[in-house]
């Protein structure tokens, strides 16, 4: 079958849903030369380089589905560099043996827009919280409550959430999906 | 609504000023909203790292599967039947692509845009600003209908006149109304930036022009925005929260 346009591929990502699944798997296998060329480039082994690779792929889908890649570069360029960078931090890690730093558990991002002193007394509650255990828990949700859960931390919308797990609609999905985040609060709380 | 709709509510800016001062007053002292609130950033965070995990490995599986393996095979037939219903979706993937790039405007929030910039920019009020005889004849010019004129006048302005905001008001509603969308989204950009303004309508605008010229990234982009204007409470805020709740951005 003929290879999609770069077009297409972005088009297919930011229409959402089932299109957007199938679309970033074709950007990736598109793409995938990259990882021979790693391998030659930076000396990494090949699964160094397919996971620098993955990796790379991964923050395209995000920052295409979020609007942050804007189309100013070729996606061909944006991944490459991308995927140079996550090449240079595996040759950091291996260097360096920091892995632990790289797999920190961070909320940033989320917690800047809470105000300070709110913001405070959060991130109190989280580093004396038990992230291993809530990771445990998400892992026995069961299945179709963790799917949803993982689909709204990916970036779904409810809206797409409800077309593809055949719910009536985006407030369903959504009413349901509180429900299981609830079901998994209270197991967390009861296992404290 | 209950404790964790009302938590993603405050977390996507979808609480009004009030709703949101009363909720962050009240997080101070409330040691069990603070947990719940810890607790969904928490699990917004490890359901993201484990779809990551499961995406990572879903990915890896692509590039492992053999180009000849059964599991590729339709299991309802032939590779060359496969290979048609392959085109067949394909052409059904551009069909859906150029419809909902080129489809009316006929949705809620494509309703509500259009209503607001009827209401809004298409008769304005001579006493709304512009105390110079250039802003007042642009006016004029855009209630006459005469768009390309008062475009023009207006985008002269702008350049002997970059930082005023009525001029930067009025250039983007004139490039708007001649559907010349970004000069408008650049207009209500730089509108917006502009510091001081009691009331800045320029973020607004620039979200609904992103929002009629629809273009791959206008939809998260006109999102940002108007989660910013319904959290500063700037103008436009009521009517931002409407087309928040859509569920269509």
């Amino acid at each position: 079958m003929k290879k999609p346009t770069d077009a297409e591929l972005l088009a297919g990502i930011r229409m959402g849903g089932s299109e957007r699944r199938s679309c970033e798997n074709r950007l990736y296998e598109k793409y995938a030369h990259l990882i021979n060329e790693g391998v030659r480039k930076h000396k990494l082994s090949d699964d160094e380089c397919a996971t620098a690779y993955s990796d790379a792929v991964l923050a395209v889908f995000d920052h295409v589905s979020t609007g942050r890649f804007e189309g100013r570069a070729e996606l061909g360029t944006y991944l490459y560099q991308l995927f140079s960078n996550k090449c240079v931090d595996a040759i950091r890690k291996k260097t360096t043996n920091r892995s632990s730093v790289h797999n920190a558990f961070s909320l940033d991002d989320s917690l800047l827009q809470l105000p300070d002193a709110a913001r405070s007394i959060v991130q109190q509650l989280i580093a004396k919280s038990d992230i291993d255990r809530l990771h445990q828990y998400l892992y026995e949700l069961g299945e179709k409550c963790r799917d949803m859960v993982l689909a709204w931390g990916e970036g779904y919308g409810d809206d797409e959430i409800a077309a593809q797990m055949g719910y009536a609609s985006a407030a369903v999905a959504k009413t349901s999906r509180l429900r299981c985040i609830d079901k998994l609060r209270d197991r967390y709380l009861t296992r404290l | 609504m209950n404790e964790l709709e009302t938590i993603e509510n405050y977390v996507n800016g979808l609480l009004s000023p009030d709703e949101r001062a009363r909720f962050e007053a009240e997080l101070l002292h409330n040691s069990a909203l603070a947990e719940s609130l810890a607790f969904y950033m928490m699990t917004q965070q490890v359901a993201r790292q484990q779809a990551l995990d499961k995406r990572r490995a879903e990915l890896a599986a692509l590039r492992t599967k053999p180009a000849s393996s059964p599991e590729i095979r339709p299991l309802w037939g032939t590779a060359e039947r496969f290979r048609w219903l392959g085109i067949a979706a394909s052409v059904v993937l551009v069909s859906l692509i150029g419809y909902y790039a080129l489809r009316p405007s006929t949705d809620t929030l494509a309703e509500l845009t259009t209503a607001y910039t009827n209401d809004h920019f298409s008769q304005l009020s001579v006493t709304m600003s512009g105390e110079t005889d250039g802003i007042q004849q642009g006016i004029a010019l855009l209630n006459e209908g005469k768009t390309a004129e008062a475009d023009s006048l207006f985008e002269n302005l702008v350049r002997t006149q970059p930082d005023r905001d009525d001029v930067l008001t009025y250039a983007g509603i004139a490039a708007f109304r001649q559907k010349q969308y970004d000069r408008a989204i650049d207009r209500f950009h730089r509108l917006g930036q502009l510091p001081g303004l009691y009331a800045n309508p320029g973020l607004y605008y620039e979200a609904l022009t992103r929002l009629r010229r629809n273009v791959p990234n206008d939809k998260s982009r006109a999102k940002i925005l108007l989660q910013q204007v319904v959290r500063q409470n700037l103008v436009g805020a009521k009517e931002a929260k409407k087309l928040l709740a859509t569920n269509t951005l």
